[in-house]
């Protein structure tokens, strides 16, 4: 047997140094992380998608879609409202970055928001 | 020379028994585990969606590492010192709002104001913000010996409050700051040079050679100044750095310092990057860059790291969240696979230094 | 006082540890070792610092695992693994260090991972039981204190009786004390002997660990004497003088051999006075050293010699005294100042406060001396790699390269990096503190070497050690310390081992 707690401890220090695990057992929870890390990709991708909602700002409700990296969005029925003029979906509320159905493709989860404009 | 070594592993491997050799392919796939899982992950993802491996995407993950390099290079002294710094990513917030208030168009932070000020001014004053932020940590550290984590815990809730009541002062109301000039942002954002491809260029942006000088210089002071020298002793041995002279206190302090005012140049490069800041500018960034680093071997057993690893760490993270986006995972899934990322690191990070006693 | 069981019959021995063995990489720290405890008797342990007392009861307690021998407890063969076990089966022992919980009272020390349940059905703990069984314990051994103090308010010489209280409760047949009188006053102490004496007459087995000679022949029956890990001799303790413990426990032969003593002793440059420390037990020391000197200080474990260095280096903070080098007053405030001033040391412990494990050779070299290899405002690699190449050389440190890690080297060749480490910053006064602690034979005549060519070089070197044999052999004078104070100066040509134990005991 090796003198206990004078070879070790002094070297493993830092966050570390109060660590009494066996190399076996560490092994194990290795294994097992990342296997839960696999699952979780794997349940990701499989449910892959980006969700993107629309904010009409007061006027109809438009459906969100779900879309995959790089595609267009499906073109959304347009939503209507009392005594305005749709004027395009924009990133932001202030709708000042415009969003381009037709060129635009989808990177990530993401709002859409209504300007309009009055009648 | 380079052959004759690997045919002489080659021979030495043979010679032990199975059980021996068992043992070494565990370690070897163990402690490499994390590269491997990268590698494969981006093998798949680049079958998946071609456009993975295309120049575009190329240069993004290049640009983008680019940006979140130096606040690991910051957080990577930290470590070094067998601490963490978790208030990181609120310094970036801090600073990128004190930028975008300033160097802005529309005055709403400062009504009074009628033109912005001189860039460089602006890049002092919040090099001196992060750097404060840093003295304050590093001094608790340092002198009252409290845990690091505690620490930045509380500053990191102390900036936050801050940045908030910031944000509220003038017309502004606690909104997001946008509006730029366009002098920041072209110094950020502008072009430093174009890849011409089939279907236009792509363009690389400034801000990756702003990080490429800051790997330089950190590399330089890791590596080629006392104060870097004395760092690693004080991460390896506090108690040996002390009686052998060095002074402890003062090393700590300075790389707390060093890592605020990492973090400030974050902020000013993030600011113009997104074009507008917020109370959640930053917000988790201290996450991603604790994560690139112990991935990159920078240990928390202290004394352990180089600014090569942290870049390698940096890259390969965003390469795989890039390629994860590729794949449109969830946003929210995200965060778990990050979660188990850092736990993994972390768990193998342990495992080499247990193994070699 | 009759001591009716003297009498040497089996039935009456309670503990009996036979041919113990314990080795560790490269030294063995204990060899053959007999001890035999009878009911009814102290039995004291004596021996000089490393000769291996308290290796022995960590093997009885299985703190340490035994090469090979056997202890028998009561007749029957034991292996306690943990001293739990040991405790549960009726063998205990009062800490040198007491091991407590300070922030809770009393009884919950007492029965701390046993409290009394309130009842068979009932899992909470039960304060009154508690309450009731400490202060029964209490009133059996006249212990005057309420169970429910707390224990951070009450001094080491109560905390210590309940330490005492708890190995009762515990109905221990043996008792080990390890050095318990070295914190109590004299009325304590006579406390304390009347509770061993009571301990006794119950029948207990009571082994007694302590460097005070007086108090060994006052209370034990029985003596044992170690020596470099080796039983020297079982007597019965009226039939010993203190000068024969003396002669028992230094009697070694001087085996080891030492380099030739060719340094030339010059002027004096070094003056301590009336040194002080704040919050050890170091007191008024004052002494002279002379250029080219290797000047000794010998003293059992705990006599200041370490916090002597500490306090001349100032790593350790000063109550009052004064440094004079060449005549001019030196403040030596920290370790930089020292530093500074020409002062180096060499720490005792030197896994803890010396190397700096996972960085390579030419870190832990240059790591003092870091201001000597600017170039402008950087580091430059090649004066760096030099420094280095000079210390593995003139230091004859066997190592693969400057890159190895400093904590794959042996113990010996780590002493070296270190003393490279002060070296280069060009010392006038070395201090070592223990500098062949851990070291194989054949590196220690290296070190041995080296401290002479660095006197000859004109250095002055106080040297600390617990191996007086090394201390006769290397220094030229040698300061004996003893509780915190000098107690002697000597001539390392004209003293003895024997004169210089006697010193080293005389304020303990």
């Amino acid at each position: 047997m090796e003198e206990p707690n004078q070879q070790t401890t002094p070297q493993l220090r830092g966050l570390y140094s109060k660590v009494k695990i066996s190399v076996r057992t560490l092994n194990i929870v290795i294994v097992v992380l990342i296997a839960l890390l696999i699952v979780c990709m794997a349940y990701g991708i499989k449910k892959g998608g980006f969700r993107v909602s629309f904010d009409t700002q007061g006027g109809t409700v438009v459906e969100s879609q779900i879309r995959m990296y790089g595609e267009l969005l499906e073109n959304p029925t347009l939503p209507t409202r009392e005594g305005f003029e749709f004027d395009g979906w924009y990133l932001d509320p202030g709708g000042t970055v415009p969003w381009d159905t037709d060129t635009d493709t989808v990177t990530e989860s993401m709002t859409l928001y209504a300007k309009w404009k009055e009648k | 020379m380079a052959e004759n070594k690997i045919k002489a592993k080659e021979q030495a491997f043979k010679e032990l028994s199975s059980k021996e050799k068992t043992k070494k392919i565990t370690d070897l796939l163990l402690n490499n585990a994390m590269y491997i899982i990268i590698v494969l992950a981006v093998i798949y993802i680049s079958i998946k969606v071609p456009a993975f491996l295309k120049l575009p995407s190329i240069v993004n993950v290049i640009s983008l590492t680019a940006a979140k390099l130096p606040i690991a290079l910051g957080i990577g002294g930290c470590i070094v010192l067998t601490g963490t710094d978790i208030s990181a990513g609120r310094v970036v917030g801090l600073t990128a709002c004190i930028s975008a208030s300033l160097l802005t168009t529309t005055y709403k932070v400062f009504p009074d104001m009628t033109s912005a000020p001189p860039i460089i001014v602006v890049l002092l004053i919040i090099i001196v913000a992060g750097g404060l932020v840093g003295l304050v940590n590093g001094f608790s550290v340092a002198k009252f010996k409290l845990h690091p984590f505690i620490v930045t815990l509380s500053t990191q809730l102390i900036v936050y409050g801050i940045i908030l009541m910031y944000l509220m002062r003038g017309t502004n109301n606690g909104q997001t700051l946008s509006g730029l000039t366009d002098g920041y942002r072209s110094l950020i954002t502008g072009t430093l040079f174009s890849i011409p491809t089939a279907t236009g260029s792509v363009a690389v942006p400034k801000y990756v050679l702003y990080s490429i000088i800051l790997v330089i210089l950190m590399w330089v002071i890791w590596n080629k100044t006392t104060f870097g020298k004395n760092m690693f002793a004080v991460g390896s041995n506090e108690e040996a750095a002390n009686v052998s002279g060095v002074n402890v206190s003062k090393t700590i302090i300075m790389v707390f310092v060093l890592a605020g005012m990492m973090y400030a140049i974050t902020g000013f490069l993030d600011g113009a990057r997104i074009a507008s800041a917020n109370a959640n500018t930053g917000l988790n960034y201290e996450c991603d860059a604790i994560a690139a680093c112990v991935i990159g071997g920078v240990s928390f057993v202290g004394g352990i790291g180089r600014i090569s690893g942290i870049v390698v760490g940096v890259l390969l993270l965003q390469i795989i969240f890039t390629g994860l986006n590729f794949l449109a995972v969830d946003a929210n899934m995200l965060y778990i696979i990050k979660g188990l990322i850092i736990l993994i690191a972390c768990a193998i990070d342990m495992r080499k230094y247990l193994v070699k006693k | 006082m009759e001591k009716q069981t003297v009498s040497s019959e089996s039935k009456n021995v309670l503990l009996r540890m036979e041919g113990i063995c314990k080795e560790f990489p490269g030294v063995k720290a204990l060899d053959n070792v007999n001890l035999t405890v009878k009911a009814g008797t102290v039995h004291a342990l004596m021996g000089e610092n490393g000769a291996g007392k308290s290796t022995l009861m960590k093997c009885l307690f299985g703190v340490y695992n035994k090469n090979s021998g056997h202890i028998y407890f009561e007749g029957r063969e034991v292996n306690f693994k943990t001293s739990k076990e040991a405790l549960e089966n009726g063998v205990a022992m009062v800490h040198q260090e007491l091991n407590q919980a300070l922030k809770r009272n009393v009884m919950d020390n007492m029965w701390l991972g046993r409290f009394p349940k309130i009842s068979k059905w009932c899992p909470l703990t039960s304060e009154k039981k508690m309450y009731d069984a400490t202060m029964k314990v209490f009133e059996e051994l006249d212990v005057h204190v309420d169970p429910r103090t707390v224990m951070s308010q009450m001094p080491v010489s109560q905390r210590q009786m309940v330490e005492i209280a708890k190995a009762v409760s515990f109905n221990s047949k043996i008792i080990v004390f390890d050095e318990p009188t070295s914190s109590l006053t004299e009325e304590e102490v006579e406390h304390l002997f009347r509770i061993i004496n009571m301990l006794r007459d119950r029948g207990c087995g009571i082994i007694y660990i302590s460097h005070k000679m007086e108090e060994i022949l006052r209370i034990s029956d029985e003596v044992t004497i170690m020596r470099d890990g080796q039983w020297v001799a079982t007597r019965p303790a009226k039939e010993l003088t203190m000068n024969e413990i003396i002669r028992l426990m230094v009697g070694r032969e001087l085996t080891n051999r030492y380099p030739e003593k060719d340094n030339k002793v010059g002027e004096p440059i070094l003056q301590v006075k009336n040194l002080t420390a704040q919050y050890s037990l170091l007191k008024d020391v004052s002494f002279e050293a002379k250029a080219g000197e290797v000047l000794g200080v010998a003293g059992l474990d705990g006599s200041g010699r370490t916090e002597l260095l500490e306090n001349i280096f100032g790593i350790a903070t000063r109550k009052e005294g004064e440094i004079y080098l060449h005549g001019k007053r030196v403040m030596n405030r920290n370790a930089r100042e020292s530093l500074a001033n020409k002062f180096a040391m060499l720490t005792e412990e030197r896994r803890a406060t010396g190397i700096f494990g996972i960085r390579d050779i030419q870190a832990n070299t240059t790591i003092s001396s870091l201001p000597k290899y600017k170039k402008g405002p950087f580091l430059s690699d090649k004066l760096m790699s030099e420094s280095t190449e000079w210390g593995i050389k003139a230091m004859r440190t066997k190592t693969p390269s400057q890159k190895t890690q400093i904590r794959s080297l042996s113990g010996g060749n780590q002493q070296k990096v270190i003393l490279a480490r002060w070296l280069l910053t060009d010392p006038e006064v070395l201090l070592l503190d223990e500098p062949t602690r851990g070291i194989d034979v054949g590196a220690k005549y290296e070190i041995y070497q080296l401290i002479l060519d660095l006197a000859k070089q004109g250095k002055t070197i106080i040297m600390v050690s617990s191996e007086m044999p090394e201390l006769l052999g290397v220094c030229d004078r040698i300061l004996v310390m003893s509780g915190g104070r000098l107690s002697g100066e000597v001539g390392a040509k004209e003293t003895s081992q024997e004169e210089i134990m006697t010193l080293a005991t005389k304020y303990a």
